[in-house]
């Protein structure tokens, strides 16, 4: 649970906070698993903190330092990060629904689980490369054992090892399947659900962190169908 | 416009598109190998469980494309949770939103290391 005297620091605003931090280098902020009332935090240096399961929906992130955070299942509904720095950060199973990460830094957080619907990652390209790595993790998953921790990735380790296995390969294409607009909700999560049963029913893995967007401008390129 | 999107093996990718997406609206033949080794017990399945035997086949033949061991294709058959029923409903949910136009387009881009 979080730390009373933490969350009390944080209830007087962005200013005394990071305050607070410069004061206090050492401290790791522990803020888990609570209603985070403050939604103006813009600037804020939660840098490290523990946010696991915390309640940010809607809030103002806006360029918050928010590098090797644990917001694991961490409710992000709808929260801006733009330009947020987020690298390294923990994002399992959060729910990033609608929030907006406009070029947010997103280097090496793990997204497995995570709920992207209508987030905006436009500008974000790191999060299509980590979503795309967690992918091959995933199947390289009791293949290998691969320390994410590593700075110095090597990826021809991985290809070596993927490449044993019968149908996976470090090859990798991404679906993008085109629904109408508007689209029923009913219809989305019909559809989304078929496209994770039928391609989990391969993989024991559900699909890590599909990225569904709405409205986006149409772009050339691919292979179409339909 | 809106869009769904994930990545996966090339292979896997081509495989699921070919059964899923790319069928909808025309004669589907599964591989030789599902048609020798599983036609008759889908038939079966087909007629107990009044499921529709292309979407069945569609499944199955994914399965066997994606080189699943037999032995593990084979319990989709013996267990009685319903999961291969309902991959073959969710099979069929797709071809429908094909043919209804909710499913507008779909692509595959190839990415590399």
């Amino acid at each position: 649970m979080a730390d009373q005297e933490h969350k009390a620091v944080l209830d007087g605003g962005v200013a005394a906070w990071n305050k607070w931090r410069q004061e206090n280098p050492g401290a790791r902020p522990d803020l888990s698993f609570s209603n985070i009332k403050v939604r103006r935090l813009a600037g804020i240096n939660l840098r490290g903190a523990d946010l696991r399961g915390a309640m940010l929906p809607g809030a103002d992130l806006r360029g918050a330092n928010l590098e090797n955070t644990d917001l694991t299942g961490a409710d992000l509904m709808e929260a801006d990060l733009r330009n947020a720095w987020l690298g390294g950060a923990d994002l399992r199973r959060a729910n990033m629904m609608g929030a907006d990460l406009r070029k947010a830094d997103l280097t090496g957080v793990n997204l497995e689980d995570a709920i992207l619907y209508r987030a905006d990652l436009e500008g974000s390209e790191c999060a299509a490369n980590a979503l795309w790595l967690q992918t091959l993790l995933n199947f390289a998953n009791g293949l290998i054992s691969i320390d994410c921790g590593e700075e110095a990735f090597d990826f021809d380790d991985l290809e070596g090892a993927l490449i044993r296995s019968s149908h996976v390969s470090t090859k990798t294409s991404r679906l993008q399947v085109d629904l109408a607009d508007p689209v029923s909700v009913r219809a989305s999560q019909e559809i989304l659900g078929a496209l994770n049963r039928l391609y989990g029913a391969v993989s024991d893995q559900d699909l890590p962190g599909p990225i569904i967007q709405i409205g986006v401008p149409d772009r050339p390129g691919g292979r179409a169908g339909v | 416009m809106n869009r769904i999107s994930f990545s996966g093996s090339s292979e896997v990718i081509r495989d699921f598109v070919d059964r899923f997406l790319e069928s909808a609206g025309t004669r589907f033949d599964p591989l030789q190998e599902t048609i020798d080794k599983y036609r008759d017990t889908l038939l079966e399945i087909a007629s107990q469980k009044r499921i529709d035997l292309r979407q069945l086949e569609k499944v199955v033949d994914f399965l066997v494309a994606c080189d699943m061991p037999e032995d593990e294709i084979e319990r989709f058959f013996s267990s009685n949770d319903g999961r291969l029923e309902n991959l073959a409903c969710d099979a069929g949910i797709l071809e429908s939103y094909i043919e209804d136009g909710t499913i507008e387009n779909f692509s595959i881009l190839d990415e590399s290391l």
